[in-house]
């Protein structure tokens, strides 16, 4: 009687320590996206290449995160930005209106990145290159993908995140753009990069 | 009949060609003007293609008509003959149609330019095929 007794309350003390422990390795918070943020795509066509810019984020934007401190890794839910694709200026108006075309802006006006997950993140990392998971939702198609980042600390409790990856149109069901029978093409190919900053709250 | 039928087929051939040669060379030697064509006023590729690649097959009868209607008045030797043709349907055809293009359309006086070399051209290449095959 009195070994069970010292077994059952060993055991909840170790499933208490465990309880106490799991919750110590779990912090959850906030990065509200600033203005600053911007991506741009490059593409080539056979003429030749050109970049689109999105030069601000306008929206209020949070992303909110768990983070499991053993393994660094960051979980995010419901965490998304959101670009207005007619925002992107490709810095020649036949290119941006095509390139908007391209992307059926008129029907699919937003260009919707889900972030899921950043693994081995710091909150004081110096230009650490980290990987993360990403859903891209464009045209009514979602891709997930993985992507590697750049993550910077800087001050101000601010982040800055760099990456970029290479996508085609048709992985969104989208036509590169060709004119005159094809004779003038855009080629499948586009990398897009970005250029994130947070501040944690 | 058989040697207009050769004539009219070897000049849209040709002209074929040269158009896709010029439209090449104007990529590489003016690309500025190039990137025009990314404009929203040019029909995206996919079922019509096939009417671009017809266009000088369609231009080659009607030049072949009139060189067949007018060849007695046309005097010289091939090329003159030939430049006769170019001028002719640079004038009467594509200087007009080509303003009323540039009036009603948002291309640049540059881009259509380009369009009247290109068809003058082929006209000028049609000639000298007409003159060669049908004198």
């Amino acid at each position: 009687m009195r070994l069970r007794f010292y077994i059952i309350t060993a055991l909840f003390i170790l499933n208490a320590a465990f309880i106490k422990n799991s919750i110590r390795n779990y912090s959850f918070a906030r990065w509200v996206v600033e203005r600053n943020s911007s991506l741009n795509i490059q593409g080539e066509t056979n003429i030749n290449s050109f970049q689109c810019d999105v030069t601000e984020y306008l929206r209020p934007d949070t992303l909110v995160y768990t983070k499991i401190d053993v393994i660094k890794k960051l979980s995010f839910t419901n965490s998304c930005l959101v670009i207005d694709v007619k925002r992107f200026d490709c810095h020649n108006k036949f290119i941006t209106e095509d390139f908007r075309d391209a992307l059926k802006a008129d029907e699919n006006p937003n260009l919707r990145i889900v972030f899921l997950t950043i693994d081995q993140f710091s909150n004081n990392c110096n230009n650490q290159t980290v990987s993360g998971l990403v859903e891209i939702e464009l045209a009514h198609v979602v891709k997930r993908t993985e992507i590697n980042y750049t993550v910077k600390a800087l001050p101000g409790n601010r982040i800055q995140i760099n990456g970029a990856h290479t996508f085609s149109f048709s992985d969104f069901n989208l036509k590169a753009p060709r004119k005159l029978a094809g004779l003038i093409r855009t080629k499948n190919q586009i990398k897009v990069n970005f250029q994130l900053f947070f501040k944690a709250i | 009949m058989n040697k207009v039928l050769v004539a009219w087929l070897t000049a849209g051939i040709i002209m074929l060609l040269l158009g896709i040669g010029m439209l090449y060379a104007g990529i590489y030697f003016f690309p500025k003007i190039a990137d025009e064509y990314f404009s929203p006023v040019f029909r995206r590729a996919g079922k019509t293609d096939w009417t671009f690649y017809v266009h000088p097959f369609i231009l080659a009868i009607a030049l072949k008509w009139f060189w067949e209607r007018y060849k007695g008045i046309l005097k010289g030797g091939v090329l003159l003959r030939a430049l006769e043709v170019a001028l002719v349907y640079g004038i009467v055809a594509l200087l007009p149609i080509l303003w009323l293009t540039f009036s009603a359309i948002d291309v640049s006086l540059k881009m259509t330019i380009t369009w009247f070399i290109y068809g003058f051209v082929q006209a000028f290449a049609a000639g000298i095929v007409f003159a060669k095959f049908n004198p």
